[in-house]
């Protein structure tokens, strides 16, 4: 009964959640969590894939040297997975908090494994289904796995555990949507005859908010200052002026306020770029399965410079299966 | 005894990336299950022992192989709050694992708690006072102020889910129902909320509520605790809003604006006047109750003690107190302070043994049958008189 109940700011109440103490870094912090998860998982697979060809042919080195993912390719294809998340949202016509978290899961997941270790095609319908689960729109497995034509319940259900395990089941994740719905009623109070004005600032600065999710923003910077930066970004005069009335007192504050937002805006306009083209994508998939199954691979492309395709749905059906269940044992 | 280790299994990378995740998700701690305590339809609840502590805890088990839908709701909105909340008034969550084995299972490691509020009122050897009760609304808003701020809705607010610590601390638990409030559009089910402490808006089928249905339930639990009875005990939804609409007066037009639009209003909005409540007694429509009811129906109360019984229960949900509002009320300044929680009653010994949870092991449905089935038959016949249309 010692707390004064009204002591706490907004802010404090931030900090204790588990998106501030637990999945907030500097950009720097970031980038060693990548180097140190590509780091670690290239060791590994490079050992066990030094043990298995040991094995099988009685010590003698083949000299062929596996290309693992670099953390820049793996980052590349976390954000094309990123994309595929909105899509595989748009078809079951999920609302953009959801789809957020979704994409909020798989970003998370991949600073704790490395794209190598979990195949992410399995991982990112995983990270769906919890999403929305945990933002109470729950959809049965059966109807979930219904418009998908690779992924099968069991796998989903499987790795439903080991990526809330992952997160430490930290599953509530703020965006920057609901700030944004909170400085659109305040400016309406501010300036209430620029109504239409402020309309089509909220509509776009969704957008830049969505944009936003596609890079690493969210790691950075809290939810309103991402509103704030997707809301500049939308009109410039209104929020300029917002800002003088609300924090015109305040000059440190406000100057505080305009770098942080400029630096958002770089992240926000990063992240609205279109992401790698299927070429691209293709390549890195190819890569990815080779490093995965070295064995198996060089069976079927010989050492490496097969021209046959690694597209997945170019495979019988029977070995797609195969593929995938390998996928989901990863581990 | 548990493990908290992921299985092993066999594939293209075995034993070493399983032995990467172990030391990357972090080696949880390792946790004693002594015995089995309660039984509910979706966990068993193990009184244990966190081995590197010594610390008495609680294992909520959910089991997993059931659910053909993967993790189970319930459990993943009480992970999902109890993971964001850290107050001294709400149940710590200490720890969740995976057991591994043929059936995996979700395993809840909570706080010990040796009692809920319930058991206090229903243990006739406990004598409480003002003091105490004021002590108990205390810590209960406390908690519930933290929850709100943190935007969070408990939905399931009753005498069981409110804790009792060894040291008398009060915490609230079971966040089985607990969502997000979501904006200002977005409907949420009306079926929440154990139905004698679910306020009027829910009874009324309203999709569109706020915080202030857990203010509501509080209240209710406070006219409990001074009657030490369930206050509307009531057997069905129609019977439940009847018990209402009798203790706080049929809602109107002029007392509650807009709710003869709520989805389960049925009553004719020309005749629910004041006017009517008062020259036909058998219309089924109620007064509010005078201040010399209230004082007769809760004699022990002080003034202020009936104005914030009254400001939780208001009606118009837009009109009651929300919980910063009911920490500053002038019920918890006056005489007598509340009674710190360490000097607090205890139940006897002999109901002191079992953690508790939650309302998941007990139910409030041993205490359905306390009423006279043919009293409610004549409650409900009333009601149906004046009844539009019946969508309960």
């Amino acid at each position: 009964m010692s707390s004064t109940p009204a002591a706490k700011s907004d802010d404090d109440l931030y900090r204790e959640g588990s998106q501030y103490r637990i999945w907030s870094f500097s950009q720097s912090e970031l980038e060693e969590v990548r180097r140190s998860v590509n780091r670690i998982a290239s060791e590994h697979l490079a050992h066990e894939h030094q043990m298995a060809r040991s094995a099988e042919r009685g010590g003698e080195e083949e000299g062929v040297k596996i290309e693992y993912l670099t953390e820049g390719e793996e980052y590349e294809m976390l954000l094309h997975y990123c994309v595929k998340v909105q899509d595989a949202a748009a078809v079951y016509k999920l609302p953009s908090h959801i789809k957020a978290t979704a994409i909020q899961y798989l970003k998370r997941f991949y600073l704790k494994y490395s794209l190598m270790e979990f195949h992410p095609r399995n991982i990112m319908y995983t990270c769906l289904f919890l999403a929305t689960k945990s933002e109470n729109h729950f959809i049965s497995i059966d109807n979930f796995v219904q418009p998908l034509q690779r992924v099968s319940k069991q796998s989903i259900i499987d790795l439903e555990f080991i990526v809330a395990q992952t997160l430490s089941f930290t599953l509530l994740v703020h965006h920057a949507f609901n700030p944004i719905h909170g400085y659109f009623l305040d400016l309406q109070s501010v300036f209430a005859d620029r109504m239409d004005e402020i309309r089509s600032a909220h509509d776009r600065a969704r957008r830049y908010a969505n944009d936003s999710l596609f890079s690493d923003a969210a790691f950075l910077f809290t939810p309103p200052q991402i509103a704030l930066a997707a809301l500049m970004m939308a009109n410039e005069g209104l929020m300029d002026a917002y800002m003088d009335v609300k924090f015109g007192q305040n000059a440190v504050l406000l100057r505080q306020l305009k770098t942080t937002t400029e630096r958002i805006k770089s992240y926000i306009v990063e992240g609205g770029k279109p992401k790698i083209g299927s070429e691209r994508a293709l390549a890195l998939e190819r890569k990815l399965y080779v490093c995965r199954n070295p064995e198996k691979a060089r069976k079927r492309f010989g050492n490496g410079s097969s021209s046959e395709s690694l597209n997945d749905s170019a495979e019988p059906a029977a070995k797609r299966v195969k593929i995938e269940q390998e996928d989901t044992v990863m581990t | 005894m548990p493990d908290s280790g992921l299985q092993s299994r066999t594939g293209t990378s075995g034993t070493a990336a399983s032995a990467a995740i172990k030391k990357r998700v972090g080696k949880k701690d390792r946790y004693s299950k002594d015995r089995k305590v309660g039984e509910g339809t979706y966990a068993v609840v193990y009184l244990g022992r966190q081995l590197s502590t010594n610390r008495v805890i609680a294992i909520k088990k959910i089991k997993v192989g059931q659910f053909k839908d993967g993790l189970d709701m319930s459990a993943i909105r009480e992970i999902k709050f109890l993971s964001e909340l850290r107050h001294e008034n709400v149940i710590e969550l200490i720890d969740v694992f995976v057991s591994s084995g043929t059936a995996r299972s979700l395993n809840l490691v909570l706080e010990y708690l040796s009692a809920d509020l319930e058991m206090v009122i229903k243990d006739r050897s406990v004598m409480f006072t003002a003091a105490d009760i004021k002590s108990w609304m205390y810590m209960t808003f406390a908690g519930l102020y933290y929850c709100h701020r943190h935007s969070v809705l408990h939905r399931d607010l009753k005498p069981n889910n409110l804790l009792l610590s060894p040291t008398g601390h009060l915490k609230i638990a079971d966040f089985g129902l607990a969502r997000q409030q979501p904006g200002p559009y977005d409907p949420m089910t009306p079926t929440v909320v154990t139905r004698w402490y679910r306020a009027p808006e829910l009874l009324l089928g309203s999709k569109i509520y706020t915080r202030k249905v857990d203010v509501w339930a509080v209240g209710i639990i406070f006219a409990e605790l001074m009657l030490r009875t369930p206050y509307l005990p009531g057997q069905t939804d129609l019977d439940q809003l009847d018990l209402t609409f009798r203790a706080f007066g049929t809602p109107t037009e002029e007392s509650w604006p807009g709710v003869s639009s709520l989805p389960d209003y049925f009553y004719d909005p020309e005749k629910t006047s004041a006017a009517t409540a008062a020259s036909d007694p058998k219309s089924g429509i109620y007064p509010p109750p005078t201040r010399e009811q209230m004082r007769m129906q809760f004699s022990a109360a002080s003034e202020s003690a009936l104005d914030f019984l009254l400001k939780m229960t208001t009606l118009d949900p837009a009109k009651r107190i929300d919980t910063k509002e009911c920490l500053e009320t002038a019920y918890f300044k006056e005489m007598p302070a509340p009674t710190p929680p360490e000097r607090l009653p205890r139940l006897s010994a002999k109901n002191d043994s079992d953690p508790h949870v939650g309302s998941e092991s007990e139910g409030v449905g041993k205490n359905l049958k306390r009423e006279k089935v043919d009293e409610i038959a004549e409650r409900e016949k009333r009601l149906g008189d004046v009844a539009k249309k019946l969508k309960f």
